[in-house]
């Protein structure tokens, strides 16, 4: 429905935009750094993207490889512990050398230092429970996805529904949902239209913090429509990145969430 | 028992000592002495001093007294028995003054109104000849004057009609009804000013106000032919608006919520048709426009920064009137008259658009739907000379219907909006004596939006409705008192009841948006006064706003931005139990000193308060927003502002020029990066509309130039406003902060805005108008670079309002052609034609970057991109 919403205000905008006129502005360039990453409850080797920005209209992708990076957890008793600063880059991409097994409960972060000392610190982030997913149920062309949500406190999903057919990836959505609304009730629904027979549907929900929610609503908001566009405040992609020497939020965000992920084949 | 004998004993002898050595009879024998031989023999008699002026009491004035021995209380009052010398007796002071005169004073007070139809003129003025004393008629025609026993010959003038003297034999009270007889009958209105040089700044004591004519709104070229008043304030210096076509306006650097428009007294919350290409009021319909936004009087409040007061025609008591006009894309009729005659009478006039009724012309468009219609009515009762009941309405309503047929992503959509503005006032006129008028206001306004929604999906159909409305229940008892020719005292209370009520169904049922009541209550007073070069015209408002339950608010976690996710719990309010309340006093002060008639300096100070919120996305003002009461999380907006000004008028006031600057001082919320409150706010789709926003505080200062060019062929203004706007975050958390908590343009921050409007008369039969403008580009966030994320680009965006889109300038010109009517015939007419912005040029609305399946595309919005002609036939009967 919220997609109604936005139609409503097209139907407005589009009695008002009655000239679009294609134009190439020169536009200033601010270069800045742009970190990224998802620590999940799965043991795993954690990545962390580092980038700086180009011209808006430079295609190339400007990597950061001579950046320090450590990640760090704190534990139920406060304990901050060193999880690794050993990592291996390739293109801008930090892998930790070593596979990494997290606690659930424990707060995990990075911190991010540049060639020039500026350090870039994320958020301490708790890495929550996963979500249970009790079932996919396919009812016509709609498969409902039931699953589970504590209903004593509000959550944030970052759910990925990817649809295979004979092995080959044929959609791939993600998208973040909060139960703020409906939280009184444990058992929650998604319902996936447009599944026919001989499809997969593999469905992932990562159970993620405030900041990081919030980070990819910012990355899914972005238009690109130019009349919803001119609907919104413009917003870069921030979310628990700080600098620490200014206190100032940077570009990016390093999460940390609970995953589970539930496949299944419908005949 | 001792110990008190003792202090009795003391104090005994304390009393007598004051007593003896205070003297208190006097022995006197004394012939046509004088004041000052008489005070110093009393003064030696007695251990009584005097106290006097000198400039007040004549001291060599004589006087004769024969007393003995007599207490010095009744000397003193037989030495000025009969006499211009008033005496108190304090302590051992004899303080003297000039008495009082028993006055002879007396008053004459009644209305002025239009000889022809009998529609009371507001802002007429009665000048007493030889003098510099007068009065001016309020906004229900009434005045006043206190005036010592005698004769007076009395001017009283209004532009457009015939100036007119009457002598009055002043012995009593008395009222006159005065009836001036317009100038001409032409097509063109009845005039309507507020003294005999409109435009002139040097007689009113308020700085930055602007009144308008219907006739001058006329002339203005128009879009598609259509006199609209909202337009013509965007011609008038300190104004601006986001871009053109958009709705409202915004004055002196403030949100264009802070506006107070008031049509008949009632608050109007949604001044546009089509979200913005037309106003929603039909100049037919009106009396006067009104526009202050420097000095603001104590009896307005609730908005911030301006009130543009607009009131309706009476209706014609004399005769049945009508008039009307046909255009290209809506028509509109309007007839007055009386239903009994000189007591009675009425008004209706309503327009009704039928552009839609092209679409089937064109196959792709998908509106079904899509037209405006208003209706303007009053009934006004002369019940007698001192008792006159107005009963007002308007009710204005935008239809749209809008069918999305199905593709690839999206379903088929059938949306049904609108909006409607409902107001109805009832207003008793009473006049209490020739000095004391009162009115006594009952008002409801309502605006209500609303949308219906069905989707067609591959098997079912998803329904919806949303009906939201603000309702305003308002009293208001306000008087008038005259004490004399030069002073001018306004005093009153106000109540004014809110309602937003939100209604939801089917799709909609699970929006998070509560009804909500608030009561806002004021008490006023002012005082307007004038001496020879000096006038003040100084008032004090006193507003309290209750915000009430029953309601659930969130609490936050004071540590923490307040975000959704830093809510820790809710906290209830009952039924009517107050969740929140603000007040706070709003001094309004004007001051005006002449240096002669035709120069006078002004400064001003006001103080308002606001406390209901229009929720938009600061772009755009749609039809959708969410009006919000101040509450916990949103505070009231408090607006300080101060100018000074002077004003000159040329010999005969063929030119009048003015020049006036101003700072603001603001206390305001804004919108957090990324807000999508005005889309998502509006529909309900988002809970705590708070997260939404942040406190900030803002300034605004500007200097406004304006001259004025009023007889000969060739009429017209030009105006020249340096503004800038400028606003902050207040926040201590880095998340909220915009542009790290420095000062940042606001949205409509545009520095340099020229107006020109010139009016020529070609010939009696012909007419033409111009307008043209000239204004810096307003400010908007631009990308600074880009990254790629997860395989997509993403663009990086500059501070907030960085930069600016191109400088805007637009020139429209209209013609009137008044053919001459038959004679024998109340029938005249006239035709009107011309072109919306001349050479057609794409003035910026916004400027946007998107990807395109990781296509960079910039794209510049115009939102009148062409020339746009117009014609339309207008009659009069």
């Amino acid at each position: 429905m919220k997609k109604t919403y936005y139609h409503i205000a097209l139907i407005f905008l589009s009695i008002l935009t009655s000239c679009l006129d294609d134009i190439e502005p020169e536009f200033e360039f601010e270069e800045q750094v742009f970190i990224s990453g998802l620590l999940t409850n799965e043991d795993d080797f954690v990545t962390v993207e580092i980038q700086k920005t180009v011209p808006v209209a430079d295609t190339t992708f400007n990597a950061v490889n001579d950046a320090k990076v450590s990640l760090f957890t704190r534990d139920a008793s406060n304990t901050v512990s060193l999880v690794s600063d050993s990592f291996n880059v390739a293109n801008g991409a930090y892998t930790t050398s070593e596979m990494i097994t997290p606690t659930i409960g424990n707060a995990y972060w990075v911190e991010v230092m540049l060639q020039d000392q500026t350090i870039l610190k994320s958020e301490e982030e708790v890495l929550r429970q996963p979500i249970p997913i009790l079932d996919m149920v396919k009812n016509d062309n709609t498969v409902r996805i039931t699953f589970t949500g504590p209903i004593d406190e509000q959550n944030f999903y970052l759910i990925r529904v990817e649809v295979l057919k004979d092995g080959e990836l044929i959609s791939d959505n993600i998208d973040v949902f909060n139960d703020r609304i409906m939280n009184e009730n444990p058992e929650k629904f998604l319902d996936i239209g447009n599944i026919k027979n001989d499809e997969t549907v593999r469905v992932s929900i990562n159970n993620i913090n405030f900041s990081t929610f919030q980070f990819y609503l910012n990355v899914f908001g972005g238009e690109n429509d130019f009349d919803f566009a001119s609907l919104f405040l413009p917003i870069n992609i921030v979310g628990n990145v700080t600098n620490i020497a200014t206190n100032e939020l940077a570009l990016g965000n390093f999460g940390v969430a609970g995953i589970s992920t539930m496949t299944m084949d419908f005949e | 028992m001792k110990l008190s004998s003792f202090f009795y004993l003391i104090f005994s002898f304390q009393l007598a000592a004051f007593n003896g050595f205070c003297q208190k009879t006097v022995t006197l024998a004394e012939e046509n002495n004088s004041l000052k031989s008489i005070i110093a023999q009393i003064e030696e008699q007695t251990s009584y001093n005097f106290i006097l002026n000198n400039d007040a009491i004549n001291v060599d004035e004589n006087f004769s007294i024969n007393v003995i021995e007599k207490d010095i209380a009744e000397t003193v009052a037989l030495l000025f028995k009969d006499s211009k010398i008033a005496y108190k007796i304090k302590k051992n002071y004899i303080i003297l003054s000039r008495a009082k005169k028993k006055s002879d004073d007396f008053t004459v007070s009644g209305i002025v109104s239009d000889s022809n139809t009998g529609e009371t003129l507001l802002g007429a003025s009665i000048i007493i000849k030889n003098s510099n004393k007068g009065a001016i008629t309020n906004e229900y025609g009434f005045y006043s004057i206190t005036l010592p026993k005698g004769n007076y010959l009395f001017e009283v003038s209004y532009l457009g009609y015939t100036t007119k003297d009457i002598t009055v034999q002043l012995e009593r009270n008395m009222s006159i009804k005065i009836a001036l007889k317009p100038v001409s009958s032409e097509l063109d209105e009845v005039v309507v000013r507020a003294s005999q040089n409109i435009k002139s700044q040097v007689n009113p004591i308020l700085g930055g106000t602007s009144s308008l004519t219907t006739s001058e709104i006329k002339k203005l070229p128009s879009l598609l032919g259509e006199p609209d008043i909202t337009r013509s304030i965007l011609t008038q210096p300190g104004i601006s608006s986001i871009g053109e076509g958009t709705s409202g306006f915004n004055t002196r650097g403030g949100n264009v919520d802070q506006n107070l428009i008031l049509l008949d007294e009632a608050p109007l919350y949604n001044s546009s048709h089509l979200f913005g290409l037309f106003s929603i009021f039909n100049a037919d319909a009106v009396k006067m426009v009104n526009l202050y936004k420097g000095g603001i009087p104590a009896h307005f409040g609730g908005r911030a920064s301006s009130v543009l007061e607009i009131r309706q025609k009476n209706g014609n008591s004399k005769r049945i009137k009508g008039e009307g006009g046909l255009g290209l894309i809506f028509s509109k009729f309007t007839i007055e008259g009386p239903i009994k005659k000189d007591k009675i009478s009425f008004l209706a006039s309503g327009r009704r658009s039928y552009f839609d009724m092209f679409f089937p012309l064109f196959g792709d468009i998908n509106f079904k739907k899509f037209h405006f219609y208003d209706l303007n009515t009053k009934l006004t009762w002369d019940i007698n000379e001192n008792n006159k009941l107005y009963a007002s309405g308007f009710f204005g309503a935008d239809v749209i219907q809008f069918r999305q047929e199905d593709d690839e992503d999206d379903p088929n959509i059938t949306a049904d909006i609108g909006w409607t503005n409902t107001t109805a006032t009832i207003r008793w006129n009473h006049i209490f004596s020739s000095k004391l008028f009162a009115n006594f206001t009952g008002i409801y306004s309502k605006y209500d939006f609303a949308l219906g929604i069905e989707e067609n999906l591959d098997e079912t159909n998803n329904e919806g409705t949303l009906d939201r409305s603000i309702e305003n229940w308002i009293f208001k008892p306000d008087f008038t008192y005259y004490p004399n020719p030069t002073t001018k005292m306004r005093f009153g209370l106000s109540g004014n009841l809110y309602q937003f009520i939100p209604e939801f169904s089917g799709e909609y049922s699970n929006q998070g948006l509560d009804k909500e009541k608030a009561l806002e209550l004021a008490a006023y007073y002012s005082i307007e006064k004038q001496w020879d070069k000096f006038s003040i015209h100084t008032g004090l408002r006193y507003s309290w706003f209750g915000n009430f339950g029953e309601e659930n608010i969130a609490v936050y976690n004071p540590n923490f931005p307040q975000t959704p996710s830093t809510i820790i719990g809710f906290e209830n309010y009952k039924n009517n139990e107050i969740s929140k309340s603000y007040h706070g006093l709003e001094p309004r002060l004007s001051v005006k000193y002449n240096l002669n008639d035709r120069k006078a300096f002004k400064a001003g100070y006001n103080r308002m308060f606001q406390y209901i919120h229009l929720i938009s996305n600061q772009t755009v003002v749609l039809p959708n927003d969410l009006w919000k009461p101040s509450g916990v999380y949103i505070p009231p907006v408090e607006v300080n502002q101060f100018s000074a000004g002077y004003a000159f008028d040329t010999k005969n006031q063929d030119y009048n020029f003015s020049i006036e600057g101003y700072k603001t001082f603001d206390d305001i919320v804004e919108y957090i990066n990324g807000s999508r409150s005005g889309v998502l706010g509006a529909l309900g789709a988002i809970d705590n509309i708070e997260t939404e926003l942040v406190p900030a505080k803002g300034f605004s200062y500007g200097l406004e130039l304006a001259a004025h060019k009023n007889k000969g062929k060739l009429t017209g203004n030009a105006n020249y406003t340096y503004a800038v706007s400028k606003r902050k975050t207040k926040s201590n958390f880095a998340a909220e902060q915009i542009n790290k908590g420095a000062y940042f343009p606001s949205n409509f921050d545009r520095p340099h805005i020229f107006n020109l409007t010139a009016n020529y008369k070609l010939s009696k039969k012909w007419e033409v108008g111009t307008f043209f403008t000239y204004q810096t580009g307003r400010p908007i966030t631009q990308p600074n670079g880009r990254l790629r994320f997860n395989g997509d680009s993403f663009l990086t965006y500059s501070d907030r309002n960085a930069f600016r889109i191109p400088n805007t300038h637009r020139a429209d010109i209209s013609f009137i052609y008044t053919p001459t009517g038959n004679p024998k015939t109340n029938w005249k007419s006239s035709w009107s034609f011309g072109l919306y912005n001349v050479y057609g040029n794409k003035n910026a609305f916004s400027v946007n970057s998107i990807f395109n399946d990781n296509v960079l595309r910039t794209a510049q919005l115009s939102l009148i991109g062409a020339p746009i002609p117009f014609i339309s036939y207008n009659f009069k009967f």
